[in-house]
């Protein structure tokens, strides 16, 4: 499986580390992820499950997840970081994958990441009113909102 | 969505409707009685538990994640189990391996049975609401018996399971399955042979194969429209490579279809647990 | 006893309101419907419309985005109306007490009358509750 993708993404890989026979990680620079999400959704027919969202406290970690599972069960995650903390960006997949819009949401409303080219960037979890710049799931607020 | 509609009519659904067990808000798009769009809000019931658990115990995290739904309550901690099980590298022992096959098993068939019972209930198909919840009862006996709750059990550890199933309870498992098997043959050909849910159902809430990769569709909805993938077969976790089984699937993708695939796995689960 | 109480000890008209709970308590009001605790045999509804309502159950932590829709149900019910807190979210915020989607438990919001402690309380809990509190109003 290893081999496969090397080939398929060539040189847009900056590195790949396998932790088990189910679990891969690619890290990829974030200008190249919608390249590479869309040969390994597209062409590879990989299942996309979720994204993840990480604060690092130097800067923000992005984990696009896709599954194999009629090759053994294969989870392959793209990995991305987003070092500017205080603007933090990085472009929309909605429109390669439309069910990535509302997880795309909810990373931007609860951590802060702006998600360029998304249709409808609006709360989905918090409150309509909810106070600007207050993003929960960051290190620096605290459980109960306040920072 | 096409915001030309001068022909349709704009529903807004809930937070709070006599329908909804939970506030969610549903903003529907209809043409006399055919639904042609919605639009979804959520939010009414998040309560931060990813924050939370930052700030418990390891431990504390089981419970935690359990409460983030009461219908589906084992199959959070399984999850969250075998998400930390996997990092560590630590493999559980077998009997463990056994008893969450049985625990998650028996949720399964509480679960489809709910499932099935709420559906009536929002069809106003009070009947089949009464009956399959009575039968749903004969199983939380069971839960209350082994785990000592009807629904949050809290039996599973990371590393194995938190409680043993006694010997001395076997037999009531046994004899219970063997009703409930029974009772759910019964409403199986019951729902699938009734005119009226047939009407209501068949050819409603098609999702195509499309759809289902385009928005990463899993579980019964996924196997309800031809595709063949379950986590438990593709990706084992627990004992489930160690007993005999198999994956139901349907063909067209409607609302139908998916209470067929429910009630087959109903009995496929009787199976894996008489097996476990 | 003035006619609005005495008339409120026979057939309860029951409302459900959830302000972002696990459901399990929901499932759990809804068991009782059924033939097994079916508490329609002491004449007790679910009804759809708060305005019909004498008994409020209040499941769940109350979530800052359905805060303002809870009161004003609350509002809406006819009085006298009694609201029993049902699960261990309602009573005092559960295991959810920190979290920062927490506006308060039900206390702190609209006037409780019967707290049912337990995650989920079984619905034999919920009937002895209720039993206790009719005879507490002779």
């Amino acid at each position: 499986m290893k081999d496969i993708l090397k080939e398929k993404l060539g040189n847009l890989i900056k590195e790949i580390k396998v932790v088990n026979e189910k679990r891969i990680y690619i890290t990829i620079d974030k200008k190249d992820i919608k390249k590479a999400a869309e040969i390994i959704f597209k062409d590879m027919e990989g299942r996309y499950i979720i994204v993840t969202g990480i604060d690092n406290f130097d800067n923000f970690e992005l984990l696009y997840h896709f599954s194999f599972d009629k090759k053994g069960g294969v989870i392959v995650s793209l990995k991305t970081f987003i070092d500017n903390k205080k603007r933090p960006e990085i472009e929309s997949l909605t429109c390669l994958i439309p069910g990535i819009s509302y997880i795309e949401r909810e990373i931007w409303e609860l951590l802060g990441i702006n998600f360029i080219g998304h249709p409808d960037l609006k709360h989905f979890l918090l409150r309509d009113d909810w106070e600007e710049g207050n993003y929960p799931l960051r290190k620096e607020v605290k459980t109960d909102g306040k920072k | 969505m096409e915001k030309n509609n001068r022909k349709k009519v704009v529903v807004p659904i809930g937070p709070y409707h006599p329908l909804l067990e939970e506030p969610e808000y549903f903003n529907l798009y209809c043409e006399g009685e055919k639904v042609l769009d919605v639009e979804w809000v959520a939010g009414y019931n998040h309560r931060a538990i990813e924050k939370l658990s930052e700030s418990k115990h390891w431990d504390q995290v089981t419970f935690l994640v359990e409460r983030i739904c009461g219908i589906c309550s084992t199959s959070h901690p399984i999850a969250f189990c075998n998400a930390v099980e996997n990092l560590l590298e630590i493999d559980i022992p077998e009997r463990a391996k056994y008893i969450r096959n049985i625990i998650g098993e028996l949720e399964r068939l509480h679960s489809h049975l709910l499932w099935l019972g709420l559906a009536g209930h929002f069809l106003g198909y009070n009947t089949v609401f009464m009956w399959t919840w009575k039968y749903r009862e004969p199983i939380l006996d069971i839960f209350e018996t082994i785990t000592g709750n009807r629904n949050h059990y809290a039996m599973l550890k990371i590393g194995g399971v938190r409680r043993d199933i006694e010997d001395e309870d076997i037999p009531l498992l046994k004899k219970t399955l063997d009703k409930t098997k029974k009772k759910v043959g019964m409403l199986t050909k019951a729902v699938l042979d009734d005119p009226v849910l047939a009407a209501r159902l068949k050819g409603v809430g098609v999702l195509t194969k499309e759809d289902i990769k385009n928005y990463g569709a899993v579980g019964p909805i996924a196997r309800a429209s031809g595709i063949d993938i379950d986590v438990r077969k593709d990706d084992p976790y627990a004992g489930y490579n160690l007993v005999e089984w198999k994956v139901i699937t349907c063909e067209n993708g409607d609302v139908f279809d998916k209470a067929v695939v429910r009630l087959g796995e109903c009995f496929e689960s009787i199976k894996i647990i008489e097996q476990s | 006893m003035n006619i609005k109480l005495k008339a409120l000890k026979k057939s309860l008209w029951v409302y459900h309101v959830s302000g972002g709970s696990c459901n399990n308590c929901d499932i759990e009001i809804l068991d009782l419907l059924t033939p097994r605790f079916d508490i329609e045999r002491f004449g007790m509804v679910l009804v759809g419309s708060p305005r019909h309502a004498d008994v409020l159950l209040c499941t769940g932590i109350i979530n800052k985005k359905c805060f303002e829709r809870v009161k004003g149900i609350y509002e809406q019910a006819a009085k006298p109306c009694v609201v029993v807190a049902i699960g261990a979210c309602a009573c005092s915020g559960g295991v959810f007490r920190d979290g920062y989607q927490m506006a308060g438990p039900y206390n702190n919001v609209i006037p409780v009358d019967i707290y049912i402690p337990g995650c989920p309380p079984k619905p034999e809990a919920m009937i002895s509750a209720i039993v206790k509190f009719l005879e507490k109003l002779k």
